[in-house]
């Protein structure tokens, strides 16, 4: 399977079928004599940050631990033992409400958007 | 080269969104000479009357409400203010004929005034006046302009 | 029978919601300076939109990603963020003219300055897209969007020369004013072919569950619904040469000119009519590239996205849009001159096209994507004559918005 045609910027899926973002990043362990093995998927805004280089990826993880707290610093990893399907969209094993993938996107429903009328 | 764009006219009543390359075209636009400039603003001056002589057509047939026309005058009387003084401004080898332009073109604000005050009175006779006005001073704007771009001895 | 009621649909939406701020305002200047003679550029648009659509709408259809999606997964992100930012932008410049567009149809009717009109418009918009569904915006303003067809009644009912109509459909050069004809030009394939229009349509193809048994239908809506929309813009530029032109009015910079092109043909109803037109066209256009902007977004980075949730279930989406139209209201609240903001979004979008149709060549060619539903070699030209024009117009835009203006 070639990883980074295949995979990277795929659409992520939950096992609810919400959509959790894109895949960012891969971790990849690479082994001796061995081809290289998946482990994780990372996805936010720090691993699209550090694509386009060192200094971005950088500021965006200070600027997120600053706006989020120490465990919005690191990006988010979803283990690679936990996908279920490969089709247009990547099904992953997980209930996105027990993540912190979209703690911003509750933040913003509390503070903002829940608080307009009709939302 | 021709032209003067629509992002170096300025009026006063709006915040145009191209002040800053206005800026930087400055040293662009020098670089236009004047006659080109006042091709330009005769143009516009000389679509601007005729606008409001059809406007005012419109509201004569009551085909124009009130407000459109009276908004219509407000806007073509800033334009034509702004056209008279670019060609005024415009530094040129004939004089006379830039002044013979330029004081056309003021005949026609003080039509296009003289129209809106009719306009803002109900006064049908003024606005019908004011047109003629403005017909005629549209037809001395033409003569002076086929003057200034006539082939010179 | 189903499937004609949906083809119809689809070409009336599409129909309805082609005029825009852009493509009348660039038509009317046009028509006004040069008469029929730049009718080809509006040909051109609408040949090149068309292609452009159909091909959204098949891959959409065939692969279930949205160009968006498409463009990211087959190229990466480190180049979808340069489409994304551009195209962003430049929608959220086209908002404000559109924007502009429903405010100065106001001012016109009742006087009230447009400035005042921004907001009242932007939160107009917001609310339908807060509480509305994606088939009442896509249907129902596009429906209302109809009224715009009065153009081409009143361009059939001035009995203009045809044969100097098909004439002008054939490109020529101009006997004056050369730099500001080729400005004109740009403008008008810029205000035909805009990437919201293909990227909001692949968007409604996966909101409306398109699959292959659609592809019959959406070459029929992009064929029959973007030619028709074409039409309109060529009767906007038909009554602009007749009645304006004819006037003595050449030089259309003043929206309040706009509405004279009706009158003399219907009398107050024309008026009435171009106003609501304007108003209409416009609304439909505001909430189109409103909504647009948060598919793009949400779409780019993989969130939640549909216009038939509820806010709270898709604060991100929502986020987007409300932002979007508020930020973009401010300009014309500012006073900046809606007309000119128009003719300048409309040459910087032509010259963006490279950015965002190049990807079309290699997407619509992936296998992995369309499978046996591939591009023709006729497709293929289109896409490369499309990317070709769009450099030659990058390189020529830049000088004629210093030089050609109106």
């Amino acid at each position: 399977m070639k990883l980074l045609r295949d995979l990277l910027d795929k659409q992520v899926v939950d096992r609810e079928q919400v959509k959790i973002g894109k895949i960012d990043g891969l971790v990849v362990e690479l082994r001796q004599g061995k081809p290289p093995r998946i482990i994780a998927i990372e996805l936010g805004s720090i691993t699209l940050a550090r694509r386009l280089g060192a200094g971005p990826g950088l500021w965006m993880a200070r600027l997120a631990a600053k706006l989020g707290g120490k465990r919005h610093g690191e990006p988010h990893r979803i283990a690679w033992h936990k996908v279920r399907d490969i089709g247009t969209d990547i099904e992953f094993d997980v209930d996105v409400r027990q993540t912190s993938i979209f703690a911003w996107q509750d933040w913003l429903r509390d503070h903002v958007i829940g608080r307009i009328p009709g939302a | 080269m021709a032209h003067q764009t629509p992002a170096l006219t300025f009026s006063g009543r709006h915040l145009r969104l191209d002040y800053l390359c206005a800026l930087l075209l400055l040293g662009v636009s020098a670089g236009c000479s004047s006659s080109d400039r006042i091709e330009q603003q005769s143009q516009t001056a000389a679509s601007a009357a005729q606008t409001v002589s059809m406007v005012l057509d419109a509201w004569t047939s009551g085909a124009a409400p009130f407000a459109y026309t009276a908004g219509t005058l407000q806007s073509v009387g800033k334009t034509l203010a702004d056209a008279e003084a670019q060609i005024r401004s415009a530094e040129t080898a004939e004089p006379a004929e830039q002044a013979a332009l330029a004081t056309a073109v003021k005949d026609l604000s003080v039509a296009v005034a003289h129209a809106g005050a009719g306009l803002q009175a109900g006064n049908r006779a003024g606005v019908q006046k004011a047109k003629q006005d403005l017909q005629l001073a549209s037809r001395s704007l033409a003569a002076a302009y086929a003057k200034y771009f006539a082939p010179k001895p | 029978m189903k499937k004609l009621v949906e083809i119809s649909l689809g070409v009336v939406t599409s129909v309805g919601g082609f005029l825009e701020v852009g493509s009348m305002a660039t038509a009317a200047q046009a028509g006004a300076t040069f008469g029929f003679q730049l009718i080809w550029a509006v040909v051109l648009g609408t040949i090149c939109i068309i292609f452009l659509v159909e091909m959204a709408g098949r891959f959409a259809a065939v692969s279930h990603h949205t160009i968006c999606d498409g463009i990211r997964e087959r190229f990466g992100f480190n180049v979808f963020v340069w489409p994304l930012l551009a195209t962003f932008l430049l929608s959220l410049m086209v908002l404000s003219a559109e924007i502009g567009g429903v405010a100065i149809a106001l001012e016109l009717a009742t006087g009230i300055g447009f400035q005042w009109w921004a907001l009242p418009v932007a939160f107009l918009a917001w609310l339908l897209l807060w509480k509305g569904t994606f088939g009442l915006i896509e249907k129902g303003v596009s429906m209302l969007g109809l009224v715009t067809l009065c153009f081409v009644v009143a361009a059939v009912m001035l009995k203009p020369d045809w044969t100097a109509v098909a004439a002008g459909a054939v490109p020529s050069l101009p006997a004056h004013d050369t730099a500001s004809y080729w400005f004109m030009s740009v403008s008008i394939l810029g205000a035909s072919i805009s990437p919201y229009l293909f990227m909001f349509y692949s968007s409604g193809a996966i909101e409306d569950q398109w699959d292959k048994s659609y592809l019959g239908a959406n070459r029929a809506i992009a064929g029959l619904g973007m030619s028709f929309g074409g039409t309109i813009s060529v009767g906007v530029l038909i009554v602009a040469a007749l009645v304006l032109a004819t006037h003595g009015i050449d030089q259309v910079d003043d929206y309040h000119q706009l509405p004279l092109m009706l009158i003399p043909v219907f009398g107050f109803w024309g008026f009435v009519l171009f106003v609501a037109s304007l108003a209409i066209a416009c609304f439909g256009a505001t909430l189109e590239v409103g909504l647009q902007q948060a598919y793009l977004v949400a779409q780019g980075f993989g969130w939640t996205w549909g216009e038939d949730r509820k806010p709270r279930d898709n604060p991100g989406f929502s986020a987007v849009y409300t932002v979007s139209l508020f930020l973009a209201a401010i300009p014309i609240m500012l006073g900046l001159d809606p007309l000119r903001l128009t003719i300048f979004s409309m040459a910087l979008t032509a010259a963006s096209l490279p950015l965002t149709v190049v990807p079309f060549l290699f997407l619509l060619n992936d296998k992995r994507y369309v499978g046996e539903h591939r591009n023709g070699i006729l497709s293929n030209a289109a896409v490369i004559f499309i990317i070709a024009l769009g450099f030659v117009l990058a390189v020529v835009t830049i000088p004629l918005q210093i030089f050609g203006g109106t």
